[in-house]
């Protein structure tokens, strides 16, 4: 599978449409993959709040770093199945906007909405359990624990949703195996290469099975061919199991393999349909 | 003829080439400090950790070199005031430049308060250190301690026996310690209406100061002195280590980068060692700020009843020097060391150390040495150590206890190697110690060596207590169960023995009292017409028959009778002999062994209290009917000469000083300071002491002393070394911890990580520590020549004391952690 390959949007759209009727109205409001230059537009579906039917939706988010403001009134909506990459140049904003979608951060003002449910009116703990059960994440670089073999990082997020250890280790074992990786499941991280070490952090993303994969700059810190092979399954996967994933990148290669890309600039979304 | 030409030339250019790699060298170590100075926030605050941590070293370093001064000032003031001066020479005559000085001792709520109650003989007495000039009769002068403590609202029990003016306050000049409970008493002028001048208990000197005393110390308590030492400069040495390597795993990218523009390893290793030289020389400045700020705070603290002046807290200026030159040196040796076995690669750095199995046999090795050169050490009695043999003791002492320090990290790996999964918190804590227990270990080892001295120092202790404390009587026993018996001794011969048996008995919880006249006697002819000496002393008790039948079972008793009373045909050991006029002047007699009494017929010099040691008593024959009488079996005194009043006659009578015995309740809350007031109406100046009492020779007293404040001082350094140590670490791993909060990792979780990761090194380093200190305990005590005996109380309590500071500190530390698990770690722009 290529980026940009109209099979694979067929691929997505089937996914999709399969996991939520809701998709086939993102991929419509989109625009069909592939036809013509990039078009900028709203980062969502003419719906005013930019909530319904949604996965997840962030509706007018402002964040500040003390004087620094991070988001500016940015929105996005991400539907189920649906690969969306955020693009930007550094600074933008985009890893905040990626930070508030997960509820690892609260905004200042505005709202997201997974599903029925508001971030906002969650606790912590609340935030936290459905982080655990709903959510994977990819960053670039710092993320498998260093002192776990690789398939203890794979099932650290089995565990934390509270799964036994040995069932847990299976699972993390099927899911390293999924991704050609199943040789290190019994090395640490540094014992790895950067490329496999990323292809743990994806299986690790994968195995408690979420509905949403939260990838910050996933193949920043690979060569070229590695991030092309990371994408490669990482995309594929998702598209296997209907999961979403929130995408931040600044390389146009790898947003090529997102259904949909999102500018995001002085901490304010552009939808590019591609 | 060129060789030697050549020899120079090559000479010249080894020597140039090393100058120029020794430039090099510092250049690098240069560059290595302005790398840590000029890496921004959070290579500052980096630098500030390490300069925390090895600040808190120092400071206690400079608190230890200030230890010959602060206890030689203790020493010296105590020296400077001390009215024993009278021991040399011969007894001096009243003039006007002589005091006669008495110790003054009471105790209030468990605190000593000491003095002495001085009269002047004229009109220029010698004044001690701290006074402008002597109290006046009535009045008193006491240390600000004491001030506080009369004022204070436990003062009041205290102020009912000090009723004197207080005319001033002792300067420092004349105080141990800051607080210290001091007092100078003018006699008052009705206390002794009619004492001869010297005829009391006090002693008559023209200058305060101690004559020169003999230094020389036992065996075993240079022992004690060296193994603390070791004790408490080891920890610290070891936090210190600790500390130069705070920030390891951003200096090894720093180090990464550093090779990546050209720096070869040896390079790359001189410059990291010039990143913790940099740390170490803000750890010195923070040391010294430390402990100038810290020098005025550290009078106002009182560390088991003592204090120090912060003037007396002042470094030895050769010790302070090693400090500041050791601990940046030793932070380059530690650096290069530690990177002995790690490669620093252009692209990363690639650790070599967690494949390496670490080797046994020279850790063992070291303790194993240790232990061979204290066993071959004896010191039995009151041997003194000469300087090799202390030494031999030095060194066996410090390799036993760095031995821990080599050891714990192979206990460690081999034990967590063995542990197996378990619950998410615990599996993390493991995993961890798996792969870089280097950290840890290093902290632990510090509180390790702390235990494995305390231990070894308690076991020596409690055994050597024994040898330089003494319980002192005051009688021959015989109190009842649940009763403290205390003894009353007054300086006053215008009141009665019945007033002071009423002031006796008014004490609430009284539950027997004695009082009598009390007074010496000597016989005026010596033993065997021996000239020279060996006359026959005895103790006479006047009272009226009440009182006197309280004392022994007289078969009748009217006013003119006197009685020799000796212990009971029950009481073991058989009775003292009564020795005649007529056996006393035989050619051939000989002091008694026991305790001997005069018998009838014999002419005495008799008097006040000790008068019968001079020739200030007055003549008095043993009356011809005085019969042998058994003391009481619950009586306080068991071998003296009762007489009833007329027996003696106004004369003696007067010279006599109210004496007495109480019994009081055991329970009765503060019983001591009752009747000490009680006592203190008949004589304000009235001595109040425990039938027994413990008296501990100052040395040991002293080295005791410094033992508990420094292993609290080292304990509470542990501590704080420890939190640093801990949010430094968890510092480090902040990038990993926003990520297990973005998987949604619980707080509980990770807390219950942090407390397993430092848990499990402190259970270890317990149990090695108790295992090597009862080891140390054990070849210490032998060498003293004592068996080995344990005490678990005191050895649990050591440990759980540990545990605890341990514990406590991690838990200090969960906030940092808790404030790390927020997801600021996970930004990278």
């Amino acid at each position: 599978m290529t980026p940009r390959d109209p099979s694979a949007r067929a691929v997505a759209a089937s996914a999709a449409s399969a996991a939520s009727a809701a998709s086939a109205a993102s991929a419509a409001s989109a625009g069909a993959p592939g036809t013509g230059p990039a078009r900028v537009g709203l980062a969502g579906p003419a719906d005013p709040s930019g909530t319904s039917g949604a996965l997840l939706a962030a509706v007018e988010l402002r964040k500040r770093f003390g004087a620094t403001p991070a988001l500016d009134g940015a929105s996005l909506r991400v539907d189920a199945g649906e690969i969306v990459a955020l693009m930007g140049p550094s600074g933008s904003g985009k890893s905040t906007l990626l930070h508030c979608l997960a509820g690892i951060i609260g905004p200042d003002a505005g709202e997201v909405h997974y599903g029925t449910r508001r971030l906002s009116a969650m606790s912590e703990a609340g935030r936290s359990a459905l982080r655990r059960g709903e959510f994977g994440f990819v960053f670039q670089f710092g993320q498998l624990v260093p002192e776990l073999t690789c398939a203890e990082n794979v099932a650290l997020p089995l565990r934390l949703g509270g799964v036994g250890r040995r069932a847990a280790r299976e699972r993390a074992r099927a899911q390293l195996a999924r991704l050609g990786v199943d040789d290190v499941a019994g090395k640490r991280p540094g014992e790895v290469s950067g490329g496999q070490g990323q292809r743990v952090a994806v299986a690790r993303a994968l195995v408690t099975e979420p509905r949403v994969i939260f990838a910050d700059e996933p193949t920043g810190a690979l060569d070229s061919l590695n991030g092309e092979e990371v994408m490669r399954l990482l995309t594929q996967a998702a598209r296997e199991a209907a999961t979403a994933v929130v995408l931040v990148t600044h390389d146009a290669r790898v947003a090529a393999y997102s259904d949909r890309e999102v500018v995001v600039r002085d901490g304010r979304t552009r939808s590019l349909a591609g | 003829m060129n060789a030697p030409v050549v020899t120079r030339t090559t000479a010249t250019t080894t020597g140039a080439a090393a100058g120029r790699r020794a430039r090099a060298s510092l250049a690098q170590l240069l560059l290595g400090a302005r790398l840590t100075l000029a890496g921004g926030p959070s290579a500052w605050l980096r630098t500030a950790m390490t300069g925390v941590g090895v600040g808190l070293g120092v400071a206690l370093l400079l608190v230890a070199a200030s230890a010959p001064a602060i206890l030689g000032a203790r020493d010296d003031r105590r020296a400077d005031r001390d009215p024993s001066s009278y021991l040399v020479g011969g007894p001096l005559a009243p003039s006007d430049t002589t005091v006669v000085a008495e110790p003054y001792e009471t105790t209030t709520h468990g605190q000593v308060v000491v003095g002495l109650v001085v009269r002047p003989d004229g009109a220029h007495p010698p004044v001690p250190p701290g006074l402008s000039a002597l109290p006046g009769p009535g009045q008193m002068m006491v240390s600000p301690a004491l001030a506080r403590l009369l004022d204070g609202p436990r003062g009041a029990l205290l102020a009912a026996r000090l009723p004197f003016e207080r005319v001033g306050v002792i300067g420092a000049a004349g105080l141990a310690g800051p607080h210290e409970l001091y007092v100078y008493i003018g006699e008052p002028r009705d206390r002794r209406p009619d004492a001869a001048p010297g005829s009391g208990q006090g002693f008559r000197i023209d200058h305060f100061g101690a004559p020169q005393r003999d230094a020389s110390v036992p065996a075993v308590l240079t022992m004690l002195i060296i193994v603390i030492v070791a004790v408490l400069l080891l920890p610290i040495g070891a936090f210190t280590a600790a500390a130069v390597r705070f920030g390891s795993q951003a200096r090894d990218r720093q180090l990464a980068a550093v090779r990546l523009v050209g720096a070869d390893p040896g390079m790359a290793r001189r410059i990291a060692a010039g990143g913790a030289l940099a740390g170490a020389l803000a750890g010195c400045a923070a040391g010294v700020a430390l402990f100038a700020a810290g020098r005025p705070l550290a009078q106002r603290v009182t560390l088991f009843g003592s204090g120090v002046f912060a003037g007396d807290i002042r470094p030895s200026p050769a010790l302070a020097a090693l400090v500041l030159v050791a601990v940046p040196a030793s932070a380059v040796a530690i650096t290069l060391f530690s990177l002995r076995r790690v490669v620093i690669e252009p692209l990363g750095v690639v650790r070599l150390a967690p494949t390496t199995r670490r080797r046994l046999w020279w850790r063992l090795a070291m303790p194993a040495v240790g232990i061979a050169l204290l066993l071959p050490l004896h010191a039995g009695g009151e041997e003194v150590f000469g300087r090799g043999k202390q030494a031999q003791l030095a060194a066996g002492v410090v390799l036993v206890l760095v031995g821990v320090t080599v050891l714990l990290p192979w206990v460690l790996d081999a034990a967590v190697r063995r542990l197996g999964p378990g619950p998410l918190a615990w599996q993390l804590a493991v995993r961890r110690l798996q792969l870089d227990s280097a950290t840890t270990v290093r902290a632990v080892a510090a509180v390790a060596v702390a235990v494995t001295g305390a231990i070894a120092l308690q076991m020596v202790f409690s055994v050597a207590e024994d040898r330089f404390t003494r319980r002192v009587s005051f009688g021959p026993g015989g109190e009842s169960p649940g009763v403290t018996r205390l003894m009353v001794e007054t300086g006053s011969p215008g009141s009665t023995a019945a007033d002071l048996g009423r002031a006796l008995a008014s004490v609430p919880a009284a539950r027997q009292v004695w009082a009598w006249a009390s007074g010496g006697m000597t016989t005026v002819a010596p033993i065997g017409g021996d000239q020279a000496n060996s006359q026959l002393s005895a103790t006479l008790a006047v009272a009226d028959c009440a009182s006197l039948r309280r004392l022994a079972t007289l078969p009748s008793c009217a006013d003119g009778d006197t009685f020799l009373a000796v212990p009971g045909a029950s009481s073991s050991g058989g009775a003292p002999p009564v020795i005649s006029p007529e056996q006393l002047a035989d050619p051939t007699a000989r002091t008694p062994s026991a305790a001997a009494l005069p018998g009838p017929g014999t002419q005495v010099r008799a008097g006040g209290y000790l008068a019968g040691l001079s020739d200030a008593g007055r003549a008095w024959v043993i009356p011809a009917g005085a019969g042998v009488v058994a003391t009481r079996p619950d009586a306080p005194v068991s071998t003296l000469v009762l007489a009833t009043p007329r027996a003696v006659g106004p004369e003696l009578l007067d010279t006599l000083v109210p004496y007495g015995y109480i019994d009081v309740d055991r329970d009765e809350p503060d019983a001591y300071d009752k009747v000490a007031v009680a006592a203190a109406r008949v004589d304000p100046l009235a001595h109040v002491l425990g039938f027994e009492r413990t008296v501990v020779d100052p040395i040991f007293g002293q080295i005791r002393m410094s033992m508990y404040v420094g292993i609290a001082a080292v304990l509470g350094m542990v501590g704080a070394s420890l939190l640093v140590t801990m949010v430094e670490q968890l510092r480090e791993r902040r990038r990993v911890l926003a990520v297990l909060v973005a998987f949604g990792a619980r707080r509980r979780t990770l807390a219950a990580s942090v407390l397993w990761q430092a848990g499990v090194p402190m259970v270890l380093g317990v149990a090695l520590a108790v295992g090597l200190g009862m080891g140390l305990g054990a070849a210490l005590l032998r060498m003293v020549g004592l068996p080995p005996s344990f005490d678990w109380a005191n050895i649990a309590t050591i440990s759980v004391a540990t545990a605890a500071v341990v514990l406590g500190t991690t838990a200090a530390s969960l906030p940092v952690l808790y404030r790390l698990m927020r997801p600021d770690g996970l930004r990278t722009e």
